[in-house]
C-alpha cells in the first residue's frame, strides 16, 4: 500500500483534487468536511462567486447522501466525495450505494430537470416549496432542484452495476467561475 | 410573552426576536440537523406574536413598525421552507402593522440575492436589500 498512496498523491494532484473523503456519511462527518472544503475555497486566490456558490452545492450534495445513508444498510452508509479545481471552477462529485429501485425515480428526476429552462426550474422550485412536507428524512424534497438551480448547468450522473440489488450512483456538478 | 433568543453555532443561526422594540433578527448558517425542531418554536413564537399584537394595537393608536433582519450567510433547502412559512407569517399580521424586511447578502453571494429576491416575489411582499 505504501507504494500505492504515491500513486494516489499523484493522481490527486493531476486532477486537481482540493479535497475528497471515502467512508460513513453521518452528520458530524458532514460538518468536518463542509468545514475543510470551507478553508480551501477561502483561498484569496479564488473567484469569491463561484467559491461561494460551490459551498452552497456542496451542502445540499452532502446532506443529500447523510440522508440518503441514514436509511440503508451498512453498506449504503459508505460514499465517496471529490472536489476538484479545474481551471475554469470547481467540480463536485459524490458517489453513493443506492438500492436497483432507487434508480427510475432518482433518474426521471434529473433528466427532469435537465430539460428545465431555468423559469422552469424556478417555477419546479416554487411548486414544491409551496406545496412540499418536509419528508422524516427531514428533506425538503428540493435538494436536487436548488442544486441544478444554483450550478447553473447540466447535472452529469452515471449508475454503476455493483452488487445484485446495488448500484452506485455517481453525480457531477460543475460550477463555473464567472 | 418572553422575548426569544438563541446563540449562533457552526451549523445554526443566531435568532433574536424582540417583542419590546419589534425587531427579529435571523443571522448566519442554517442547516440544523433537524429542520423542525430548531425552527418548531421560532414558528410558534411569531404566531404568539401576533396574537400579543393584536392586544397591543388596541391598547395603543400609535403605528407598530416591524423590522425584520434577514442576515443569512447560508441556509440549506431545508430551512428554505421555514423561512418561507416564517415570511409568510409575517406577511399575514395585522395590515396596520408596518412591516419591513431587510434581506442582507454580500455582494459577489448571487445565490443569496436571488433567494432573497425569489421569497420577495413568492409571497408577494416587498424586501429592503441590503449588500453588507
Amino acid at each position: 500500500m505504501t507504494g500505492n498512496i504515491f500513486d494516489l498523491y499523484k493522481t490527486m494532484n493531476a486532477d486537481k483534487i482540493i479535497c475528497a473523503y471515502h467512508g460513513n456519511f453521518n452528520y458530524d462527518v458532514v460538518n468536518g468536511l463542509l468545514k475543510t472544503a470551507k478553508v480551501q475555497l477561502n483561498n484569496p486566490e479564488n473567484n469569491r462567486t463561484s467559491a461561494k456558490k460551490t459551498y452552497n452545492i456542496l451542502v445540499e450534495c452532502l446532506e443529500n447522501i447523510h440522508k440518503h445513508s441514514e436509511n440503508g444498510g451498512e453498506k449504503i452508509k459508505e460514499a465517496i466525495f471529490v472536489l476538484t479545481q479545474p481551471s475554469d471552477g470547481f467540480s463536485i462529485t459524490v458517489g453513493n450505494l443506492i438500492s436497483s429501485s432507487e434508480k427510475e425515480s432518482l433518474k426521471n428526476n434529473i433528466d427532469n430537470l435537465n430539460k428545465m429552462t431555468r423559469d422552469e426550474l424556478k417555477a419546479h422550485y416554487r411548486d414544491i416549496i409551496k406545496n412540499g412536507k418536509v419528508s422524516d428524512r427531514g428533506g425538503a424534497g428540493l435538494g436536487m432542484t436548488d442544486i441544478a438551480l444554483k450550478s447553473r448547468s447540466k447535472l452529469n450522473y452515471t449508475f454503476n452495476e455493483y452488487y445484485e440489488d446495488e448500484l452506485f450512483f455517481s453525480l457531477c456538478v460543475h460550477i463555473k467561475n464567472k | 410573552m418572553e422575548n426569544f433568543k438563541i446563540e449562533a453555532t457552526e451549523n445554526t443561526p443566531k435568532i433574536e426576536l424582540n417583542h419590546n422594540d419589534h425587531t427579529l433578527l435571523f443571522e448566519g448558517d442554517s442547516r440544523p440537523e433537524n429542520v423542525q425542531d430548531f425552527f418548531g418554536p421560532v414558528i410558534k413564537w411569531i404566531e404568539d406574536y401576533n396574537k400579543h399584537l393584536y392586544f397591543l394595537k388596541d391598547l395603543n393608536n400609535a403605528s407598530i413598525t416591524i423590522q425584520c433582519n434577514f442576515k443569512f450567510e447560508y441556509f440549506n433547502s431545508s430551512s428554505a421552507k421555514y423561512i418561507m412559512d416564517i415570511i409568510n407569517l409575517l406577511s399575514n399580521l395585522d395590515s396596520s402593522i408596518v412591516l419591513s424586511i431587510n434581506w442582507h447578502y454580500e455582494e459577489m453571494d448571487e445565490d443569496m440575492q436571488e433567494a432573497g429576491e425569489e421569497f420577495e416575489d413568492m409571497m408577494g411582499i416587498k424586501f429592503n436589500f441590503v449588500v453588507d
